[in-house]
């Protein structure tokens, strides 16, 4: 028979299920047996390689578990009111929801009435179930954009990171309802985690959590609320109160 | 399923293994958090074998959606700041830090999939755990391993050659 391969050599290493003859082959010819071994070592160098990639703090696992149950808490009491959107409209309604609020400023749009009643609504309730939504992307003109959060519950995790791009993304969990229009996103938020990216150009962008500034990034300057709990070269976090 | 053996159990791991597969130690907590959040609130019942499986594959699933835009992979390389541990000497503190920026930059120099291959299975994870979690054939993981075991190792000799 032929040498073995390297996914054989490999699976043989790490007891998997390979053909019997190649359990004798490897035992018996000297270049697979060498193969093998370095296989071996391989995985050792890797093991070693992958062994200092740890969080730089120590997990916190009293407050991590109090963390999931504040999660668990707020899923189970909105869940109730909380939509479900199958992804494909989801995402259908998200762009729709853009491209209505490019022309949301035309006057006598018949889209602004149409946003107002809140058609977005599925007809009927469907359990929600929690996921990261797809989220928006939203263009950020020379005059700014102002993104305001509502519905948000004590202790929401708010992200706020600089990207790259001319535009901002808001994702949130699912079941969360955005509404754009020139300069403004509103945001209905269901669950969190909420993730904000925001460029960090020339144009003012503000913030609101529940009707107050979070953030504002404004002439070069970024000013937040006390409600960030870190604040690194990437990224700013808040944990916002209830209402 | 008791909540506090269950989290007690696999928590610090699960951390562990989503630091390594963003390089973001918020975004590890946070979908750490989340796969428990999904165990509980889906009610999930199984072996604690079962049940770690299950973590591992829901987190994998979530730093896809999360990662999915290709920029944002970018965010891999970003340093986070590193603290050296009080009993290691300067010299020794280099070295670690050395050593963790070289595996994270060659971490994060592969495609996602290998990337998720090479980290379950240096979890412990057997071939089928793999196979299920990523959806992939159990037969294709010894193809697929031996290929990012190679990749990884090419992409840390490029950077301490670099
Ligand atoms: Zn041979």
């Amino acid at each position: 028979m032929n040498h073995l391969d390297s996914a054989t050599i490999v699976t043989i290493r790490d007891g998997g299920l390979v053909a019997g003859d190649a359990r004798l082959h490897v035992d018996e010819c000297p270049p697979c047996g060498a193969a093998l071994a370095e296989a071996h070592g391989r995985a050792e160098r890797i093991a070693t390689a992958l062994e200092v990639l740890a969080p730089e703090r120590p997990v916190d696992l009293a407050s991590a578990k109090a963390a999931v149950r504040a999660r668990l808490d707020r899923r189970r009491d909105g869940g109730r009111r909380a939509w479900r959107l199958p992804p494909a409209l989801g995402r259908a309604a998200a762009l729709l929801v853009l491209l209505a609020g490019a022309v949301y400023a035309l006057p006598g749009s018949p889209v602004r009435s149409w946003l107002r009643s809140d058609s977005l609504d599925p007809p009927t309730p469907v359990p929600a179930a929690p996921t990261l939504s797809e989220g928006i992307e939203v263009p950020v003109t020379p005059a700014g954009l102002t993104i305001s959060l509502g519905s948000l519950g004590e202790g929401t995790r708010i992200e706020v990171r600089w990207t790259n791009a001319g535009s901002a993304s808001i994702r949130a969990g699912t079941g969360t309802r955005y509404t754009v229009s020139t300069g403004r996103a509103s945001v209905d938020v269901a669950s969190d985690p909420v993730v904000i990216g925001i460029p960090r150009g020339d144009a003012p962008i503000t913030i609101e959590a529940n009707g107050r500034m979070m953030l504002r990034w404004a002439d070069g300057t970024l000013d937040v609320s006390d409600e960030a709990v870190s604040q690194a070269a990437e990224a700013v976090v808040f944990l916002v109160g209830g209402a | 399923m008791d909540f506090d053996t269950t989290f007690d159990a696999h928590y610090p791991e699960l951390v562990r293994y989503c630091h390594r597969l963003t390089g973001d130690g918020d975004a590890a907590e946070d979908i750490a958090q989340e796969s428990f959040v999904r165990l509980f609130d889906h009610g999930v019942e199984g072996t604690p074998v079962g049940i770690r499986a299950w973590l591992f594959k829901t987190a994998t699933h979530l730093v896809r959606d999360r990662y999915r835009v290709d920029r944002n992979r970018k965010r891999l390389l970003e340093e986070n700041p590193v603290m050296p541990t009080e009993h290691d000497s300067p010299e020794r503190s280099l070295e670690r830090r050395e050593a963790r920026e070289l595996a994270r930059a060659a971490l994060a120099d592969l495609v996602p999939r290998d990337r998720e291959i090479l980290l379950m299975r240096y979890s412990g994870f057997s071939y089928k755990e793999i196979a299920d979690a990523i959806d992939v054939s159990a037969t294709s993981i010894g193809t697929l391993l031996a290929r990012a075991e190679r990749r990884f190792e090419e992409a840390c000799a490029a950077g301490e050659a670099a």
